[in-house]
Parts: structure tokens; C-alpha cells; sequence
């Protein structure tokens, strides 16, 4: 299973349009900065981030299905791989991999070891605790929620802080299955 | 360092050298390519005494020197003196056709123990090198230069970085100690 998405990945990557990744990193690089200068705390950037994240997730998610042609997955392992492999790669051009299953098979680790957002930046002392990247926790949220999955995202290493890699922790919480939203007596 | 020199320090506006007088010192221990002692100076006779990055209001955007602190301010005024004559060759160019792109200034200064290169960015961003070496070559010199344009646009493209004031940037620093050390390798061998 695992080599079916990864070159549908760098196909889809190579039909899709592509922007200048410089132009793309220094957008989100004054994003992050306009931010700071509002909210003036750190906290409430990240969470800021996160919304934001969450808002394009879940009209990323159609994009998604719609360009890439993947079928239905039949577990979140799966789920997951799709996810490092062709959404990574269609949307940022870098393909993660998914490590450190638990045992229920609910909980995994996408692990980057090359970010386009994170070119050229260096954290100052005053903005610690910052994570810069948040706006993809969001995204996989609200893209996982608009199919039917509840998740938990986290960063568990982030190179700014001076870590090796990117490391995000995905965690199912549940799956709600769709509710029809007519109640049938009326 | 004596008051006469301090005090044209300060009038030129280089008050943030003299504010942290352990600045050269922090410097020069973490650029890893200090002079040393008496014996590795005489060595190593030529070799890079200073960068500097000065940014298109004059202002000073990155220094970094090379040699024992003693010699710091004495190189902080030779940069700032070169800023005179860059300015000059900028408004009376002798040729009538310059290189109108990221033009390569040449020595700007030559003094009896070092010489002084500029290099000038459309954006009126001049980048001094101060180096003891006595005979050096044209094309070293502007790959040197590119370098240090490369990460200069590196360095000034984080988004924390607020144009126009110094470049605290850690990576800047080490990219500039390890192009330093490559020109030197280069030419010495």
C-alpha cells in the first residue's frame, strides 16, 4: 500500500500549478508577523494560526479529493498515509511519513524534515513558544473533520526550537459517522 | 581605546559599538576564526580583518571583525571612513560606463597594512571588506562578494528581521565566518 500513494503523490504534484515557494514562505512569513503585531500574544497567535488552519482545511479538503483522485480509505493507517504522502506533497511539495503508531492504531506521527514555510526564519528570544507552523495543525483538523473524523493535532518537534525535524502528532478521537438531518416522523 | 577615538565614534553614530564593548570579543570567540596570539598573527599574516554590511541610509547593519578586540574600533572607523569614498565614486563615476548591476567597487582605500573592497547592491546596501592581504584576486574577490550577497538576501528574508536594523540573525553570522574562512583557504593555498 505504501508506494500506491506515494506515486500518486508526485503525480498529482507534477499535474497540478505550481506558485514560486519563496513568494509562498515570505506571504506566510508576513502572515505570522502581522500577527504578532495585533495580538501582541504569543498564545493567542498560535491559536489564531490553528483557526485559520482550520478554515482552509476544510475547504482544502474538496480540492483535495477532487484533484486527487484517491479512493476511499478503509482505516485512519491509511488515512494517514494519504495524508504525508499525496496532501503533503500536493500542497507544500514535500512528502511526509507517518511513524510511531500506537497500538490501537488511532494515534501517529507525520514527521517533516523539510518545511517550505520555515525558509529563511529565525525565531527571536521574545517570541518562544511560537509555533510557527500551527497553521497546519488546523488545516489537517478541519480537512479531517469534513470526513467525518474528529482529531487532535499537536507539534511534537518543531526545527525552529532546534529539533532535527518536524514532527506532528495526529490523534483520533472519534469518528461520527453522518447524521441524517431530517428526523424521520416529519 | 582612547577618548579621541571614541568620541568620533560617537558623532559618526557608531554609539552601539562602544555601548557593548564585549560585543567584539562575543564575536569574535563565536566566529571561531580569531587571530589569537602575537605568534599566529604574524602567521597568518594575511587574511580577512573585517566585514562589515552597511545598509543604504548609512547606517550599520552587521559588523563582524576578525582580529583581537584592540583592533576593533580602529576598524570601525576605517569602515566607516570607505562609506566616504563609496559615496564619492557613486556620484562621480570616473568611466563613463560603470557596471550598472551589484557593482563591484574595487579597493577603496588602500593603507599601508590593509586594503578595504566594496561592494554595492541596487539598494544602495554596501558590503566593506577589510583584509591584509596584499595581493588578492579579481575573481575571489567579487565570488566573495556574491556570497555575501546570497546571505545577506538569506538573512534579510526572515520575517523577524525588521529592515534597516542589525542583522541578529546567528546563521548570518556563521555563513559569514565560513565564507570568510573559504577565501581564505582559497587564496592561501
Amino acid at each position: 500500500m505504501a508506494p500506491l500513494p506515494a506515486r500518486s503523490g508526485d503525480a498529482v504534484f507534477a499535474n497540478i500549478e505550481h506558485v514560486n515557494s519563496e513568494l509562498f514562505t515570505l506571504t506566510y512569513g508576513a502572515i505570522v508577523r502581522q500577527l504578532l503585531t495585533d495580538l501582541e500574544e504569543v498564545e493567542e497567535v498560535n491559536k489564531q494560526l490553528d483557526q485559520m488552519g482550520y478554515n482552509i482545511g476544510i475547504r482544502l479538503i474538496d480540492e483535495f479529493l477532487a484533484k486527487s483522485n484517491v479512493s476511499r480509505c478503509v482505516d485512519f493507517k491509511e488515512t494517514a498515509e494519504v495524508i504525508a504522502k499525496v496532501g503533503f506533497k500536493m500542497f507544500l511539495g514535500v512528502s511526509a511519513t507517518v511513524t510511531n503508531w500506537d497500538t490501537e492504531g488511532t494515534s501517529c506521527s507525520l514527521v517533516l524534515e523539510d518545511n517550505p514555510l520555515v525558509d529563511f526564519v529565525e525565531l527571536p528570544d521574545t517570541c518562544q513558544g511560537l509555533c510557527y507552523c500551527n497553521i497546519l495543525s488546523g488545516v489537517i483538523r478541519g480537512a479531517l473533520e469534513m470526513v467525518s473524523m474528529k482529531t487532535e493535532v499537536t507539534w511534537v518537534r518543531d526545527m525552529l526550537n532546534g529539533d532535527d525535524v518536524y514532527e506532528l502528532r495526529v490523534k483520533l478521537l472519534k469518528q461520527v459517522l453522518e447524521e441524517y438531518p431530517y428526523k424521520d416522523d416529519e | 581605546m582612547d577618548d579621541y577615538s571614541k568620541s568620533c565614534l560617537i558623532d559618526l553614530g557608531f554609539q552601539w559599538v562602544l555601548q557593548d564593548p564585549k560585543a567584539a570579543t562575543i564575536r569574535e570567540s563565536e566566529s571561531g576564526n580569531s587571530g589569537g596570539g602575537e605568534e599566529e598573527r604574524r602567521q597568518l599574516g594575511k587574511m580577512i580583518v573585517c566585514v562589515a554590511v552597511v545598509g543604504h541610509q548609512n547606517n550599520p547593519v552587521f559588523l563582524q571583525s576578525f582580529t583581537d578586540s584592540d583592533d576593533a574600533l580602529k576598524l570601525h572607523h576605517i569602515v566607516h571612513c570607505s562609506l566616504d569614498v563609496i559615496d564619492e565614486r557613486v556620484n562621480n563615476p570616473k568611466k563613463s560606463g560603470p557596471t550598472l548591476n551589484d557593482t563591484f567597487l574595487g579597493v577603496l582605500y588602500p593603507m599601508d597594512d590593509c586594503k578595504v573592497y566594496g561592494y554595492l547592491t541596487n539598494t544602495n546596501v554596501k558590503f566593506i571588506m577589510v583584509t591584509t592581504e596584499i595581493d588578492v584576486k579579481d575573481g575571489d574577490l567579487r565570488s566573495f562578494f556574491k556570497d555575501l550577497h546570497s546571505a545577506y538576501v538569506d538573512a534579510v528574508s526572515n520575517p523577524f528581521h525588521i529592515p534597516g536594523k542589525k542583522i541578529t540573525s546567528k546563521s548570518f553570522a556563521k555563513r559569514v565566518s565560513s565564507i570568510v574562512k573559504s577565501f581564505r583557504s582559497g587564496t592561501t593555498s
